[in-house]
Order: structure tokens, then C-alpha cells, then sequence
């Protein structure tokens, strides 16, 4: 899983940071699995490699895969990020070896509740029901929002925007 | 669930997000940064499972599922407006989407 999320971040050809997303959000789906939580396990198959996934490799496809200008220069941001981000592993895994000691004391004791969809169904229909309403809500807006942004009515073309200059820019 | 599993979860779960971190402030192509952002999502995803699954509490999923949730709808928004940057700047490159203003 490791590995597949490095492929996402350091490939070089878009498409191919997508197939590795696709991998790595499989892979955490069986890591679900194995942790017991079968319908979030479905869940993360339905929603993120089913359908997220679809739309990500669509809009690839659609912008144009043969002109992936990007050369992955790792220039100083890079080598600067990449400092950042293994002092942030080191705290947040240091933090995590000295408080886990107090979690894992607790959390055996308290054994494994049914985590299956009844008992989540029943808490997101009883306990949570305004946040559910409320993401129903968020849903609703973002599709609006998603169709209006994808919205282009035949529109006249600025100067330097038609299909020649595309082409003399492009031309490489 | 053994004494190992819970920290063997957490630490991968932040070796993710560490990578998903690194390859957003790196990237400059528009739509692996936005893969990059589902796989922070997606790190935070897998400790609230491991944590709920070692406490043995379910409310923990109730969380997940409104995370996944809200981030379809961020997908779909989020693609939508890459492809609207797409029309408009004729790029997909972050650095060079900077002007605002026309």
C-alpha cells in the first residue's frame, strides 16, 4: 500500500498516478476487510475505486494524456517537503509509540462491538441523523455546483484562444 | 486484535498521509494533487477504523461514512472546477494558474 501511494506521488505520467490510486484504495479497502469493518470495506470499494475513481481517470482522459508537460523536477521544494514530511512521520510516530501503550491497555479489555451494517445504519439513523441530513444536503449542492461549473454554452473565442493558436502553442 | 496491530495501523496510516502531504506541496499537475488529497482522506479513513476496531466502538464508522461521503462530493466539485480552469487557462499546471483578475 506503501508502495502504490509512492507510485501516486512520484510517477511522471498522470494516467499512472491514477492506476496507482486505484490500487492503493483497493489495498486499504482489504485492509478494512481484515480489521472486520465489512461495510465500510464495501463502502470504500463502492464509493472511492468504483465511482471517485471513474471520475478521476475520466477527467484525465479527457485533458489530454499525450501532453503531459509535467517533468518531475525535484528542484529545492521537493528535497524542502520531503524534509518536512519525514519530521512530521518521526513526531506523529513518536507520539504514537508513547501514547499507544494507554490505548492498547484500554482497548483490549473492551472487545470487538459488531461494527456490521445494522448496527451503523441503526447509530446513523438515530444518533447522527442531522449529519446525515446534512451531508444529503452537502451532496445535493455539490452536484448542483459540479454541473454548473461543467456548464460551456457556445461562447465566442478571445484572440489567442482559437484552434490555431492552440496548435502554434502546442507544437512541440 | 494483538497489541501490535492498533500501532501497525496508526504508523501506516501515517506513512499515508506523510506521502499524500509530500506529493501535494510537490506536484504541479492539477489532478494528482487532487490524488494526493484522497489519499490524506483516505489515511485518516483507516485510523479512525483501526481506532474504532480496538475500542471496540462503532461510532467511530458513523464518522467514516460521512468522510466518504463528503469526499465524493469534494470529488465531484473539485474535478468539475479543474476541468472550468482546463477552458478557461488552456493548463493544468498549478503554477501557472496565478491570475485572478481576467
Amino acid at each position: 500500500m506503501v508502495l502504490s501511494a509512492a507510485g501516486v506521488v512520484f510517477s511522471s505520467k498522470s494516467l499512472n498516478s491514477g492506476l496507482c490510486l486505484v490500487a492503493t484504495l483497493t489495498l486499504v479497502a482489504v485492509e478494512y476487510a481484515l480489521m472486520r469493518a465489512d461495510f465500510i470495506a464495501t463502502l470504500q470499494i463502492l464509493v472511492y475505486a468504483g465511482a471517485i475513481m471513474i471520475l478521476v481517470v475520466f477527467v484525465i482522459m479527457v485533458l489530454g494524456v499525450e501532453r503531459d508537460i509535467e517533468k518531475v523536477s525535484f528542484g529545492l521544494p521537493a528535497y524542502v517537503a520531503t524534509c518536512f514530511g519525514i519530521i512530521f512521520l518521526f513526531v506523529v510516530c513518536s507520539i504514537l509509540k508513547q501514547g499507544s501503550s494507554e490505548i492498547l491497555s484500554v482497548g483490549s479489555q473492551s472487545g470487538v462491538s459488531p461494527s456490521d451494517a445494522k448496527t451503523i445504519g441503526k447509530m446513523l439513523l438515530v444518533d447522527y441523523i442531522l449529519a446525515f441530513q446534512g451531508v444529503g444536503v452537502l451532496l445535493l449542492a455539490a452536484i448542483i455546483a459540479a454541473a454548473q461549473l461543467a456548464y460551456s454554452p457556445k461562447r465566442r473565442l478571445l484572440p489567442g484562444r482559437g484552434l490555431q493558436a492552440m496548435r502554434d502553442k502546442y507544437k512541440d | 486484535m494483538a497489541e501490535h496491530h492498533l500501532q501497525f495501523y496508526l504508523i501506516l496510516s501515517a506513512i499515508l498521509f506523510t506521502l499524500g502531504v509530500v506529493g501535494f506541496i510537490t506536484r504541479k499537475n492539477a489532478i494528482v494533487v487532487f490524488m494526493c488529497v484522497e489519499i490524506m482522506l483516505n489515511a485518516v479513513n483507516l485510523t479512525l477504523v483501526a481506532l474504532s476496531t480496538a475500542f471496540g466502538n462503532a461510532e467511530a464508522q458513523v464518522l467514516v461514512f460521512l468522510v466518504m461521503a463528503v469526499a465524493a462530493a469534494e470529488a465531484a466539485v473539485g474535478l468539475a472546477i479543474i476541468l472550468a480552469v482546463f477552458r478557461n487557462f488552456y493548463s493544468i499546471d498549478v503554477s501557472e494558474v496565478h491570475d485572478l483578475a481576467g
